[in-house]
């Protein structure tokens, strides 16, 4: 277990610089030049050069790169004579922008972004995992066959759209809810979680609709197992059966989906936020790009890949957790 | 005026969202409407103009909390960087430079704008007379946010401080004037690292005197500074970086807080004098600015009056303005009208030298094709001029005498029948893509025949702006700096301006005659050059045709039910925050 | 039927005890969407305690699901079942579901074919068998567990104490099927239903568990249904045997009986296609040729007349009637059901079936026993 743990760690490292070095080179290299983002109507080269100056964009791209991952690991300076100024590490570099520390960006947008994605992602294995074990539990009944019609609607249907409509009925339409705005959790919590209720549930009841397929599709297929036979045979009563044998057995794959689905809501979390109005990364990720601000392109997508692939350790650590036959050397 | 950002003016194309409009635009109840040159007394206005307190608001009322909802947060508030007009609409109620526009509401309805001094007592004396010496007196009782008084040095050193590299993001006019030359700060960098606190060609005379000394006649200055770049700045608050977050307040207002991203919080300036000034008011308590609201759910929460203090200088949602624009009672919550920004086709006259293809797509193009496909009336008014309306000395004119749908038949004629062929670039995007169709059919009822090339949307201004692109035609808009034509013709359609790439004159249109009277205009004082300019513009478009006017882009935007005093101010194009109050 | 029942009871009738598990009539039909699957219909048979019967058949024949039909575990929503199956007196077709429970596992339990997918793979050997003896016996967790390692212990597992902890996948075969077994008498049921408990398991550990189960047979004085395909299996541990196909019995009678002198041409192929360890190498397996019938579409008549050698066709009965099951006159308690004379059966078996190497050696190997 330690050893897989390790091996696992040094090969997300591994990942991580090989992403990194790619996006790098990718932002970096595009033609369009950000100097111009960052400067006046009229502006001439000598003023273009001077911004790329202060940027260090002059420099061969690997040694921006390695200015880049020293600003991680043990910080750097930014700027020249008075306006210089430190950045310490972890340091993702300035807004191209707004010259603003990366790093404080992300401080206060990312907060926004996990707390949508965790909490609907909390909401979707609910609802989700839940109504597929039923359906398949109440296999051919009315319930199974609703189960089966909203999940197909859910995943049809856009996440925006949905949201839009959420958004319609409760907030605007009714006004049973305030326009979500976004409080945190170490602030108020219950106002945290009245802020987000819509935005989960928009993104949960989507995102839903594929754990209750996957829960109904693997539960079938448990409850069709010989151990299912022998746990009845044994005498055992139904719930336990289906619940202490049965989901036990399922839980594997639906730990595995359901780790792996982490990282498409981060993408959901970015239309959510927009639909909501929140200023989380996704958001700020859209602007950044749409502004060529790099730093907080490459950010993003550094802090992505990390999200994705520690969800990947824990979804593998959880699988030898639950399935004894899995060992992790 | 100020510049729209690249990133703005891309996704207006690229997104459809130009979503705003105007009804009644003041070209059409203006004199305009006779042909005759819009009149105005005074352009620039008296020391008597300048005098405080601003003429109350009808219904103005003190108190309360207006909140302002909006997508991304001020990506600069400090004066040497501020450029785009939202965010110097707002940087007005933070500190005060040396002239602004007074804007009176008119009994029936329009707005007279006038340049007067703000925290000069005037708008600027023209000491030689040749503009090229600017005087500007400070008023008396002038205080900081801290009580302390605002001296000259201080717009001195703010005038200094543009000069930084650092601060490339801002206009640098007055700058470029000092230095005498585009690149201002080749020698002089700013009052940083050991440079002076006062630049080279200002000179400061006691607490209250700045004078500006140029080597060539700048009769705009007065206008130039009403830009951010001349308000005054103390050495001892200069953050620096910090300072683009939370500027040191000269103005009705100052920073309570400000959360990057997140929100902003204004409260009154206990300090500042309503009698020193002539175009602020005081009216709410506080200011919030809440950031992160895209333009579809600002545009919900305002529609729904959700909270009735909330307003936005964003536009409304592109598929909602048809709507909102046809009901009656969103209508009477919300602000119109042509902004300063006008959309072009530039035919690149290096490559169509005939100035009969140039005349014959100004006549053959269905504009209000292109008006229906920006989101209809809300998204602007046809266009027939290179100036806006907004501009000083406007005058409405059509060179060709063709209804806005175009009269393919007549440009045919005027092509003698034969087949043009023309390349068509645009940011490829959904819009950009059905406008690009829209416009080789229309064109092709005249006999062009167009090839359409798709361009990347993120790199479309760096395209066309190459002088040597292989292209015939192109959109892209353009916003005066100054309500006058010297910031609309000369960058724009002077030859001398095209470099190798980053141009604005995009149609490359370099003409002897056009250079000439460019020249003689700047030399104008500005009410003689105001209806100058208006002339120069007709004779471009009737002698060379170098561009196709498309659109004066509009301005629509919807306020909370309890907000008053709201107008669309020509200064910014956007609601003036400074006049707004809640009425209850 | 009551003539056949009577003939089953009188076939049976070697011990005064009266049978443990009495089957009369057993049908079980599935509804599907192809049409009703008549997997049992109309089957008899009874065990007494201590003794084993074998029932015998190829996939589809039928004996699984009349095995799962006595434990009530099929699903009554697509299964219907009709007929008696009296267990210790109980007729459990249409026993409520907790009653039906109670009884499983303690009355009844049973033995699965594939101990790797038979036992639950997420929970310790000891876990699993604690439960079952906990679902019936109001006792502590430890009390259970020192019961799951007796079990062990009982069904030859070395180490039992260590092994108690371990997961099925960490089990060889063998020990596996020792575990399930020990979990299936972990509450000394009187009947167990042991479904091709060696199928999965290599020859040598075959002959093991048979040996255990023997052992404990002994020991408990359980009723065994032994299901297999196995002649083999069979002839080592059933008193009785039924033979099964398309879902009835064919061929019911003491092991002696079935195996020494078959009756029916079903139960002839089926020796004809068992290796035996005596065979010569080059002789060529004389499987029965065709395939087991669908039992949504049962042949009419005989359900075995389209793969019989000796059918009677045309004009003869075997694709017309269905043949009941009626005792051999020349064998007492010999029940067959088949449309051929009984003389020309008993001339066939002599002339050709009895004289092929396979069934001698097979015969010899029962003699063994």
């Amino acid at each position: 277990m330690f050893r897989f743990l390790i091996r696992r760690i040094l090969l997300a490292v591994l990942t991580l610089f090989a992403i990194s070095v790619v996006a790098f080179g990718l932002f970096f290299a595009v033609p369009a030049d950000p100097a111009t983002t960052m400067c006046a109507r009229g502006c001439d080269q000598v003023t273009k050069d001077q911004i790329h100056a202060r940027l260090h964009l002059d420099d061969p791209i690997y040694v921006q790169y390695f200015d880049y991952m020293k600003g991680i690991f043990v910080g750097r300076e930014y700027g020249a004579g008075d306006w210089k100024r430190d950045c310490p590490a972890p340091c993702l570099g300035f807004s191209f922008r707004t010259d603003e520390p990366v790093m404080d960006i992300v401080k206060r947008s990312l907060p926004i972004t996990v707390s949508i994605a965790i909490g609907a992602w909390i909401f979707e294995l609910l609802i989700g995992v839940t109504a597929g074990v039923f359906a398949a539990l109440r296999r051919g009944t009315v319930f199974d066959k609703l189960a089966i019609s909203l999940s197909l609607v859910g995943a049809a249907m856009p996440v925006f759209f949905f949201a839009a409509i959420l958004l319609y009925v409760f907030v605007f339409g009714t006004g049973i809810l305030p326009f979500p705005e976004y409080v945190p959790i170490s602030k108020n919590p219950l106002a945290w979680a009245g802020a987000f209720i819509l935005p989960w549930l928009s993104l949960a009841l989507i995102n839903a609709a594929n754990h209750s397929r996957l829960g109904r599709a693997q539960m079938l297929e448990t409850l069709s197992e010989d151990f299912i036979r022998t746990a009845r045979a044994k005498g055992l009563r139904k719930s336990k059966v289906s619940l202490r044998h049965a989901l036990r057995a399922a839980i594997n794959p639906i730990v595995t989906m359901a780790g792996l689905s982490l990282g498409g809501l981060l993408g959901g979390a970015v239309i959510t936020e927009s639909v909501f109005g929140m200023q989380g990364l996704g958001m700020q990720t859209v602007t950044a790009a749409r502004e060529l601000n790099m730093p907080l392109v490459m950010a993003t997508v550094l802090i992505a890949t990390v999200f994705i692939v520690v969800a990947n350790i824990v979804v593998d650590v959880a699988y030898a957790a639950l399935d004894p036959r899995v060992r992790l050397s | 005026m100020k510049r729209r950002n690249v990133a703005a003016i891309a996704a207006t194309l690229s997104a459809a969202l130009i979503v705003a409009g105007c009804s009644k635009n003041k070209g059409d109840d203006g004199a305009g409407d006779n042909g005759q040159y819009e009149t105005r007394n005074s352009l620039i206005g008296t020391a008597e103009d300048s005098k405080g307190p601003a003429p109350e608001m009808p219904g103005g009322r003190k108190g309360g909390t207006i909140t302002f909802l909006q997508n991304n947060d001020f990506a600069h508030l400090d004066p040497a960087k501020v450029y785009v007009s939202t965010f110097s609409a707002t940087a007005n109620l933070i500190y005060r430079p040396l002239t602004t526009y007074k804007e009176t509401l008119l009994p029936d309805g329009s707005i007279e704008m006038r340049l007067v001094g703000d925290l000069a007592v005037d708008p600027g004396k023209n000491v030689k007379n040749d503009c090229t010496v600017w005087e500007f007196t400070l008023k008396d009782g002038l205080k900081y946010e801290d009580g302390s008084p605002i001296k000259a040095a201080d717009i001195a050193y703010g005038v200094a401080r543009a000069f930084a590299p650092e601060a490339a993001a801002g206009p640098h006019y007055i700058q470029q004037w000092l230095a005498g030359d585009k690149n201002y700060n080749a020698t002089y960098k700013g009052p940083y690292n050991g440079g002076a606190k006062v630049p080279p060609g200002v000179t400061v005379d006691g607490d209250k005197k700045i004078t500006f000394t140029f080597n060539s006649p700048h009769c705009d200055m007065p206008f130039a500074a009403a830009m951010t770049t001349t308000a005054p700045v103390p050495e001892a608050k200069d953050t620096k970086e910090a300072y683009d977050s939370v500027p040191f307040s000269s103005g009705p207002y100052k920073i309570k807080s400000h959360t990057r991203g997140t929100s902003m919080e204004l409260v009154r300036n206990e300090h500042w004098d309503p009698s020193t000034d002539a175009t602020r008011h005081q009216y709410p308590d506080s200011f919030v600015w809440k950031f992160g609201s895209d333009i579809v759910a600002t545009t919900n929460r305002l529609k729904t009056d959700e909270d009735p203090n909330m307003a936005t200088y964003a536009g409304v949602d592109p598929a909602q303005s048809a709507a909102i624009w046809t009901d009656p009672a969103l209508r009477k919550r919300s602000i119109a009208g042509s902004t300063q920004f006008v959309w072009y086709l530039n035919i690149n006259t290096q490559r169509v030298t005939d100035v009969n293809v140039r005349k014959a797509l100004n006549i053959a193009f269905d504009k209000t094709h292109y008006q229906q496909l920006n989101g209809g009336p809300p998204a602007g008014e046809i266009a027939s001029t290179v100036m806006s309306p907004t501009t000083a000395g406007y005058k409405k004119f059509d060179a060709f005498g063709v209804p806005p749908a175009g009269d393919p038949e007549k440009a045919k004629t005027l092509l003698g029948g034969k087949s043009v062929k023309l390349t068509y670039a645009y940011g490829n995007t959904p819009v950009g893509q059905q406008i690009a169709a829209a416009i080789k059919e229309d064109l092709a009822k005249a006999g062009f025949d167009i090839e359409l090339v798709a361009v990347d949307a993120e790199r479309y201004y760096d395209v066309i702006g190459d002088k040597a692109n292989k292209y015939d035609f192109y959109i892209s808009g353009w916003g005066a700096d100054w309500p006058l034509g010297s910031t609309i013709i000369p960058p724009t359609l002077d030859g001398r301006e095209i470099t190798d790439q980053g141009n604005y004159n995009s149609a490359y249109f370099d003409n002897a005659e056009v250079k000439t009277e460019i020249d003689r205009i700047m030399k104008l004082p500005v009410e003689q050059a105001a209806p100058e300019w208006a002339k120069l513009d007709q004779k471009i478009m009737t002698d060379y045709a170098p561009v196709v006017p498309l659109l004066y882009d509009g301005a629509f935007s919807l306020y909370g039910s309890n907000i008053g005093g709201a107008y669309l101010s020509k200064v910014s194009g956007c609601v003036n925050p400074a006049s707004l109050f809640l009425k209850s | 039927m009551t003539t056949v029942t009577e003939a089953a009871a009188a076939a049976k009738d070697t011990t005064d005890e009266a049978p443990y598990l009495e089957v009369e009539n057993l049908t079980v039909r599935f509804k599907t969407e192809d049409g009703v699957v008549r997997a049992v219909d109309g089957v008899d048979f009874s065990v007494q305690r201590g003794r084993t019967l074998g029932i015998v058949g190829e996939s589809g024949s039928g004996k699984s699901v009349t095995s799962l039909a006595i434990l009530g575990l099929h699903n009554p929503k697509s299964a219907t079942i009709g007929g008696r199956v009296s267990v210790g007196g109980t007729d459990v077709v249409g026993l409520s579901e907790a009653r039906l429970r109670k009884m499983r596992g303690k009355d009844m339990s049973m033995i699965f074919q594939d101990p790797l997918t038979s036992l639950h793979p997420y929970y310790k050997i000891g876990t699993q068998i604690v439960e079952a003896y906990r679902i019936h016996h109001d006792v502590s967790k430890s009390d259970a567990r020192k019961r799951a390692i007796e079990m062990l212990d009982r069904v030859g597992i070395p180490e039992p104490a260590k092994r108690v902890d371990q997961y099925p996948h960490e089990f060889s075969g063998g020990m596996r099927q020792r575990a399930m077994i020990a979990m299936s008498l972990v509450n000394n049921p009187d009947l167990i239903i042991a479904d091709e408990p060696t199928t999965a398991l290599d020859v040598t550990v075959q002959a093991q568990i048979l040996e255990l189960l023997a052992d404990l047979q002994r020991e408990f004085r359980s009723a065994i249904i032994m299901i297999t395909h196995d002649l083999g299996v069979v002839s080592q541990v059933a008193d009785d045997v039924l033979v099964m196909y398309g879902g009835r019995s064919v061929e019911y009678g003491s092991a002696a009986q079935v195996l020494r002198s078959p009756h029916h041409p079903y139960t002839w192929g089926l020796l004809n296609s068992v290796p035996t360890l005596y065979g010569s190498a080059e002789e060529d397996l004389n499987p029965i040729s065709g395939n087991p019938p669908s039992l949504i579409n049962i042949p009419s008549g005989c359900a075995f007349n389209p793969r019989c050698k000796y059918a009677m066709l045309g004009d003869g009965p075997c694709d017309k009637d269905v043949p009941q099951l009626a005792p051999v006159a020349s064998d007492e308690g010999h029940l067959v059901s088949c449309h051929l004379p009984e003389g020309e059966r008993i001339t066939i078996l002599n002339e050709e079936i009895l004289t092929s190497s396979h069934l001698q050696s097979r015969s010899e190997e029962t003699d063994g026993e």
